[in-house]
């Protein structure tokens, strides 16, 4: 008889074939439940990890605020109050009303640079092109700045994007006077109805990718950006570096 | 042209395939991986088992002792494809598994060496696809969460060689019904795992010139 018309011989090819379809059956559903489970836990992960960067920028965000305060009273302990002081003194033991003229207009103009240190005058009626202008234009004694500008548009910005790009571009070139060694600072701010692009690059020594450890400064940036739901990036050039703030479809936080 | 000598012209396309996918390794062979190295011995091994069992059976008339020799190499090969190449730890469990079958196999090699054809029937492509499939298994056990960091390559060849010996065990089960029954039902058969292992010839082919 031809064993495959043996029942014991078809019962043995019905069990193993019905084990090695089970065997297989479990190992993908098994697998189906490992998959799911490894990407629940990475995306908790990546909540969680989110929420604690998110925590960080805002530690951050108060302790540079702290540093801003501790210097705007070393602004004002050092400049206008040894000007006054100066001037009360020069009051009470000869007056001299050239001299005590001049004091008096050197405080005013100190009092009025922290002033607009600390909130640019007229924000509502000047434009981020006239702002960047401002900012730029005290640095030019100290490193060489070109200023390029692309405006396609009469939107006009509201005072936040205004004043966070301000603020950025001033801890940039900050950053770059201090520490990149650099000659020439460019920036080129580009508006068009869609898109706000500032591009800031210098030719300094740059800074290593690889270290990881972000300085307050980057992290107020970033800080900055995500409150204005913008994107950036820092990155090293062949020679220096260059950061690119990107803020698409600004017309909606108008 | 009746069915039963499209079939048999059918056959010849296997070592056509075979052939192409050795020209195609030996021009590549310097920058083939050691994963696609493998690959080409058994497609080496198995132009070779498919070229003399040919023979052999023209000669002698059975040639189904080829299945069992067969088996043994393609297992031997298959280990160290995923133990030396695949896996990212050598699993001691597979060894002994493939230790298990390689002795069974050359047990049935030696037991049924002179049996006829209608007492044929055969475990070792059985067990030879089992652990092969258990191998595939365990690779994407372990490969679990980290999907990203694997060549989609590796997981697709791990996937099609899940496919293609489970459809083999499954075939290769009933050899004893498929050698000697009397209808022409058991042609169907034979022609869908043609088709089956000339699909995955073809594929081997294609990831060895892709690799090299």
């Amino acid at each position: 008889m031809e064993k495959w018309l043996d029942p014991k011989t078809i019962m043995l090819w019905i069990i193993i074939a019905i084990t090695v379809v089970f065997i297989l059956v479990f190992s993908f559903i098994r697998l189906a439940y490992l998959n799911f489970k490894q990407m629940a836990e990475a995306q908790l992960e990546e909540s969680r990890l989110k929420l604690e960067h998110q925590k960080k920028l805002l530690e951050n965000g108060i302790l540079v605020q702290e540093q801003e305060r501790t210097r705007i009273a070393a602004d004002l302990h050092d400049s206008l109050i040894g000007k006054l002081t100066s001037l009360k003194l020069k009051h009470q033991l000869d007056y001299n009303s050239d001299e005590m003229d001049y004091l008096l207009s050197e405080s005013i103009a100190d009092a009025r640079r922290i002033s607009h240190d600390l909130s640019p005058p007229m924000l509502e009626f000047i434009s981020l092109y006239e702002l960047i202008d401002g900012i730029i234009t005290p640095w030019k004694k100290n490193i060489a700045v070109d200023f390029y500008h692309d405006v396609r548009t009469d939107v006009a910005l509201p005072n936040s994007i205004k004043i966070q790009f301000t603020r950025v571009l001033q801890e940039l070139i900050t950053n770059i006077y201090k520490h990149a060694g650099a000659s020439v600072i460019t920036v080129h701010l580009r508006q068009s109805d869609r898109l706000l692009c500032l591009l800031v690059k210098d030719d300094g020594k740059g800074f290593d990718p690889n270290q990881n450890k972000k300085g307050l400064g980057l992290q107020n940036i970033e800080l900055r950006m995500l409150y204005l739901n913008g994107k950036h990036s820092i990155k090293p050039l062949r020679k220096g570096t260059s950061a690119l703030l990107l803020l698409e479809d600004y017309k909606n936080l108008i | 042209m009746t069915f039963y000598q499209f079939l048999d012209y059918l056959t010849y396309l296997s070592p056509a395939l075979l052939l192409t996918g050795i020209g195609i390794g030996m021009y590549r062979y310097k920058s083939l991986a050691l994963s696609h190295k493998m690959l080409l011995l058994y497609i080496g091994v198995a132009l070779c088992t498919d070229l003399s069992s040919r023979l052999y059976g023209h000669l002698f008339g059975n040639n189904l002792i080829f299945i069992i020799m067969f088996s043994l190499l393609e297992l031997i090969i298959f280990t160290i494809l995923y133990q030396f190449c695949f896996f990212e730890k050598k699993s001691r469990t597979l060894f002994s598994l493939t230790f298990v079958a390689s002795g069974f196999i050359v047990w049935e090699l030696f037991s049924l060496r002179t049996i006829a054809p209608q007492q044929f029937q055969s475990y070792s492509k059985v067990m030879d696809a089992f652990v092969i499939i258990l191998f595939a298994l365990a690779y994407f056990f372990q490969k679990v969460g980290k999907y990203k960091t694997t060549q989609k390559e590796e997981l697709r060849l791990n996937a099609a060689i899940l496919l293609f010996f489970s459809l083999h065990l499954l075939f290769f089960l009933p050899i004893n019904f498929l050698i000697n029954v009397s209808s022409g039902l058991k042609f169907y058969f034979w022609m869908a795992n043609l088709v089956v292992t000339l699909i995955f010839y073809a594929f081997i082919n294609w990831e060895i010139w892709k690799n090299g």
